[in-house]
């Protein structure tokens, strides 16, 4: 395609003998929020970290803005623009808030430890720098009040969303969200719905997504993949999806339908 | 009184702490209150100072689980002590603007060659993690030991005598107020953050785009050119390197004193250095010698100076059951933070 911003082909992978991910293909166009949905252990996880780079795939090749990606260290490939939160939020707990943007802001850091060393004007210009985009980022996230707190002493809403922040100080064109809904009741879904609409938009944002939690999937993607067992079983627009047999087999079992 | 603005800067305040350390500590010692083993077992905690907030760089920042700090002070103290004995026999007879420039680029060679090692070292660290990586840095110390045991010209196991003392208190205190300057800068910037970050989690490093690999092998590359250089300052200090002092038991105490002041404190490296210092040089010998006073002609045994490790130990144990954090878990005292901007 022409506009896609990242392309996967015929991505396998191996966990020893089991077949976790078999031939997925994506071709991903600009500005869409797409979903990945499947029971648990269906290998939508696995697909993530094959695009991070945090296993190689057995087979297949992964190609992001034109440029094949596949067997890059996770951290290149998201200075190229990739950028993600996990199914069990993984913030850096004992350092604050502010920090924990900081650190993804790291990357575009150009001063060197020299530099940090004889505090120059450039490391404090840059410093600063760093520090003003963090905390317009958490303003952004309605956590700039927080600043100064542990990551670990947010409750669990306001760490997803801290997550999500930090995520997108790495400055990315393709966001990666591993459940993002999980845990999280009816009120907190519609103001997480909004959030990604919100950044969507203003960061120029391409959105994956993979979740468990249909109302939600439903209502936010345009395009969903159904994944079972590592096969890709069925996609297209929600409303095919709700209504395709095999994916109610899937979830509920054969005799799903009455 | 109004304090003036700039004074409240904490970097012009860690320069007037230092400061003031120093010239109090020279007077004393000017006036002969503290002459002798005293002022020696100020320097030897300065030294301790350098060892501990070095690991704590490793250990305490970036969360890498190393246990044979004093390999890396064995190269620095070997390699100096080559250098300024053998190859240059520079001698305190020797007037000091010969021998204090010497010493200095001995000191820095030192601490190089120990970099050169952290990085070697640094590298298997990118495969192994906590314990695994713990017995690799171990038989890394011991490998380095039994090396220098075995070469003759520095002296083998009789150890390399004959060192001249060219350390001196003010020396000393002008390179460990150097490493606590270098070393807060580094803490305190965006790379400080980079490793805090890997020990924090480093699959998350990675994937917010961090070079983890980078940072694990930095933090043993900068740890060990400070161990090297407190190695080198330590045998110009004791006039003596021998392969005893770099065994598993001194890193020990390195490793003691960094979790006793808190793992990720360059602050409480600096108190539980001292404190540490002072209790196994001056406290421990002084108490066990009273209790061997009273247990001698009672029980008809003596307490010797080994017990001192029993001492170690229940210290250990006793501040993990009441303050695993350590002293100062991970706060810094203000002067140790600098601005940020």
């Amino acid at each position: 395609m022409e506009n896609s911003v990242l392309t996967i082909q015929t991505l396998t992978h191996f966990f020893g003998g089991l077949k976790a991910v078999s031939n997925f293909e994506l071709d991903l166009p600009q500005g869409v929020i797409w979903g990945i949905i499947g029971p648990n252990g269906a290998g939508k996880t696995t697909v993530f970290n094959l695009i991070t780079g945090v296993y190689r795939p057995s087979q297949g090749k992964i190609i992001f803005l034109g440029e094949d990606i596949t067997n890059l260290k996770p951290h290149s490939i998201i200075q190229k623009g990739i950028a993600r939160t996990f199914q069990n939020i993984r913030l850096f707990g004992n350092v604050t808030v502010l920090d924990n943007v900081r650190i993804g802001l790291h990357p575009n850091y150009h001063s060197s430890i020299w530099e940090a060393i004889l505090r120059s004007g450039r490391f404090r210009k840059e410093e600063k720098r760093v520090r003003d985009e963090a905390m317009s980022l958490l303003e952004h996230f309605n956590l700039a009040s927080r600043w100064d707190e542990k990551a670990r002493n947010l409750p669990y809403g306001e760490q997803r969303r801290l997550e999500i922040a930090r995520a997108l100080a790495t400055k990315p064109k393709l966001l990666l969200l591993d459940e993002p809904a999980a845990g999280m009741n009816p009120k907190e879904v519609d103001s997480l719905m909004d959030l990604i609409y919100k950044i969507k938009s203003e960061f120029n944002l391409t959105v994956l997504l993979i979740e468990h939690q249909m109302r939600f999937v439903m209502r936010i993607c345009e395009h969903i993949k159904v994944m079972d067992f590592g096969e890709t079983i069925a996609e297209g627009p929600p409303v095919e999806i709700q209504n395709n047999p095999q994916v109610i087999e899937a979830y509920l079992g054969k005799g799903g339908i009455h | 009184m109004k304090i003036p603005n700039f004074l409240r800067k904490s970097t012009v305040q860690f320069l007037l702490y230092s400061l003031a350390f120093y010239l109090v500590i020279y007077f004393l010692n000017q006036l002969n209150v503290l002459s002798g083993y005293p002022l020696l077992i100020i320097e030897i905690s300065l030294i301790y100072v350098i060892l501990a907030t070095s690991l704590n760089l490793i250990n305490g920042f970036t969360g890498q689980f190393s246990i044979g700090h004093m390999g890396f002070a064995a190269v620095g103290a070997y390699v100096s002590g080559t250098l300024t004995t053998l190859i240059w026999k520079l001698s305190v007879d020797q007037p000091i603007y010969q021998t204090l420039p010497l010493f200095v680029i001995a000191l820095i060679v030192g601490g190089i060659a120990a970099a050169l090692i952290g990085f070697l070292i640094g590298l298997p660290t990118l495969r192994l993690r906590g314990d695994y990586l713990a017995i690799v840095t171990l038989g890394f110390g011991e490998i380095i030991r039994t090396i220098i045991n075995n070469i003759d010209y520095v002296g083998g196991p009789r150890g390399l005598l004959g060192i001249p003392q060219l350390s001196n208190f003010t020396l000393i205190s002008i390179f460990t107020f150097l490493t606590l300057y270098v070393l807060r800068g580094i803490v305190f910037s965006s790379h400080g953050r980079a490793f805090i970050s890997v020990r924090e989690d480093e699959v998350a490093s990675e994937l917010v785009g961090i070079h983890t690999t980078k940072y694990k092998v930095l933090a043993f590359t900068i740890g060990a050119f400070f161990a090297g250089i407190a190695g080198g300052l330590l045998c110009h200090l004791i006039q003596i390197a021998h392969p005893t002092q770099f065994g598993f038991l001194p890193s020990f105490m390195v490793l003691v004193i960094v979790y006793l002041g808190g793992m990720g404190s360059l602050t409480g490296s600096v108190i539980a250095a001292f404190l540490l210092t002072i209790l196994e040089k001056y406290l421990l010998p002084l108490g066990l010698q009273m209790l061997s006073a009273w247990t001698q002609p009672t029980f008809g045994f003596q307490v010797g100076v080994e017990w001192r490790m029993v001492i170690y130990a229940l210290l250990l144990i006793i501040m993990m059951l009441f303050r695993p954090e350590g002293i100062m878990g991970m706060k810094e005292a203000r002067f140790m933070i600098p601005e940020e901007h």
